[in-house]
């Protein structure tokens, strides 16, 4: 039905603010894991920060370096890198799985000739290089 | 409604998009090793001595991979808070947040290349 | 033989010659086992009060226009069990993000807008005689797009997106997906007609992958990975370009 707009009174409501809590009157889980998700990013960026500030101190000497060393080694300090570990792999998991779920519709990403890879190969392959990267990371760290 | 290609958001959701791939392969263990194992002492507190990582800086492909997950995340993340902001009662500042968030990670860009590459 | 269970359904009623804004309306039915939120909607109607007010055509999940928000979720009324939420109440409404114009009944001039815009059907550089025959295409060329090309136009995943909801000049799950679609399809040469709709600030950009849309489509059209393909295939071809300038815009 097209409206003459000059005419027709209509009524609209407005999207509520904190609408992962409760939009217009309903709880939506699905919108709160999503804010979840997209908030795995300020732990990225401020785990990130840290690291490049870790790396600046390097430049600054033993003493400076063992000093916020020492500080990490707190609490506080700990307990932030194990609530920055949950997200960041909140964040592994979910985009990974994207990956998966854009194979999955229609035309897919990746096509072989002119078939659709079977998504399944994909999550095998984002997960498998996932499992991958970080034994590796793991083995260089531990090793070199 | 006159719509028009956007030209710079694909750039930025490329940063953003290859940014997420590598902080969902490598932040994890990064965090872990660094941030939590070490401190609980599941591995040797030398592995994160001054001596130790200044050594590991000398290997410039060590230099190149902290570059690419370092300055990758950074947009990664930018984008992200970008958006979120604008979702949670920002909308308003739709337009100024790119500037900020995209800036933030342009300067950490520099900052990055600056310490890895001129500082050691 | 009747066992007399009855079942409360409170609709958001507004009726703009009398009311400046909606306000909630109480009634109880017989509850049936077989029974449809929008079965039970007719019955109000034609048995309690004739003068609530909603869209409906043909029942069985095909024609779209029976989506209102039931219990906070976008769903099509002919598809919603009322067994699934009996004994609790039902709350009915009209779909979020749109403007009410009486009743359950929605403005949906601004989707019809956008469908418009981005070109929903084949497009052809050159069309050929009809004598020279159809435009062939393989089974594998018509898995490509098909899932795509189920959309009813029901606007649920209008509902459903907060993007939408915040940002009214958002293109939109369905828009951006049959748009897709049509890009997809071996016979359609339009992508360049559609590109600057679709990857407009307003269009793919804009989208930050809630995937509710998808979550609450009826038709399984699956639009957040339609609008994220084409992110990807967008993006790709701008660094394409980028790198080599003097290459094919595709």
């Amino acid at each position: 039905m097209m409206l003459d707009s000059e005419t027709t009174k209509t009524y609209t409501r407005p999207i509520s603010k904190a609408w992962w809590l409760r939009d217009r009157g309903h709880f939506n889980r699905r919108y709160f894991m999503f804010l979840l998700r997209e908030l795995t990013s300020v732990f990225v960026a401020l785990y990130v920060v840290l690291f490049i500030y870790e790396i600046f101190l390097l430049t600054k000497g033993p003493d400076a370096h063992a000093a916020f060393r020492e500080s990490l080694n707190s609490g506080p300090w700990i307990a932030f890198h194990i609530i920055a570990l949950l997200f960041a792999l909140y964040h592994s998991y979910t985009w990974l799985g994207l990956t998966t779920k854009m194979q999955a519709a229609g035309r897919g990403l990746v096509k072989i000739g002119t078939k659709t890879l079977p998504p399944i190969l994909i999550a095998l392959g984002s997960y498998g290089a996932w499992i991958v990267a970080t034994i590796i990371i793991a083995y260089l760290f531990l090793t070199l | 409604m006159n719509y028009k290609e956007h030209k710079s958001e694909p750039f930025w959701w490329g940063m953003f998009s290859q940014g997420g791939v590598i902080a969902a392969l490598l932040i994890p263990i990064h965090i872990f090793l660094g941030g939590i194992a070490v401190h609980l002492g599941l591995i040797d507190a030398e592995l994160m001595s001054h001596e130790r990582l200044t050594g590991l800086l000398q290997n410039p492909l060590v230099k190149l991979y902290l570059c690419v997950l370092l300055i990758f995340t950074l947009y990664h993340a930018a984008h992200r808070i970008r958006f979120t902001l604008a979702e949670i009662g920002l909308h308003s500042l739709a337009k100024v947040l790119p500037f900020l968030c995209y800036g933030g990670a342009l300067v950490g860009t520099a900052v990055v290349l600056y310490i890895l590459w001129v500082l050691f | 033989m009747s066992d007399h269970k009855t079942i409360k359904i409170t609709v958001l009623r507004y009726r703009p010659e009398e009311e400046d804004a909606p306000t909630e309306q109480t009634y109880e039915v017989e509850f049936r086992d077989d029974w449809v939120v929008l079965d039970a909607l007719n019955h109000i109607k034609d048995h309690i009060d004739g003068t609530l007010s909603f869209r409906w055509s043909c029942r069985m999940g095909v024609c779209g226009s029976c989506g209102m928000m039931v219990n906070g979720e976008p769903k099509l009324t002919c598809a919603a069990m009322l067994r699934d939420y009996y004994p609790k109440e039902v709350r009915v409404e009209p779909l979020v993000n749109f403007p009410i114009v009486r009743d359950l009944v929605t403005d949906m001039t601004d989707f019809m807008d956008k469908l418009k815009a981005v070109k929903p059907w084949i497009i052809r550089e050159e069309e050929k005689p009809v004598s020279e025959g159809e435009y062939r295409q393989t089974p594998d060329q018509l898995k490509d797009y098909k899932q795509f090309s189920q959309c009813i136009n029901c606007m649920l995943c209008y509902a459903a997106c907060p993007v939408y909801g915040l940002e009214h000049d958002f293109v939109g799950p369905a828009a951006i997906a049959l748009g897709h679609r049509y890009n997809l399809d071996s016979r359609d040469e339009g992508i360049q007609q559609r590109q600057h709709v679709i990857a407009s600030k307003e269009g793919i950009w804009e989208c930050t992958y809630v995937g509710e849309c998808s979550v609450v489509c009826p038709k399984h059209v699956d639009p957040a990975e339609a609008i994220q393909q084409t992110k990807v295939a967008t993006t790709t071809n701008r660094f394409k370009s980028l790198v080599m300038p003097w290459g094919n815009k595709t």
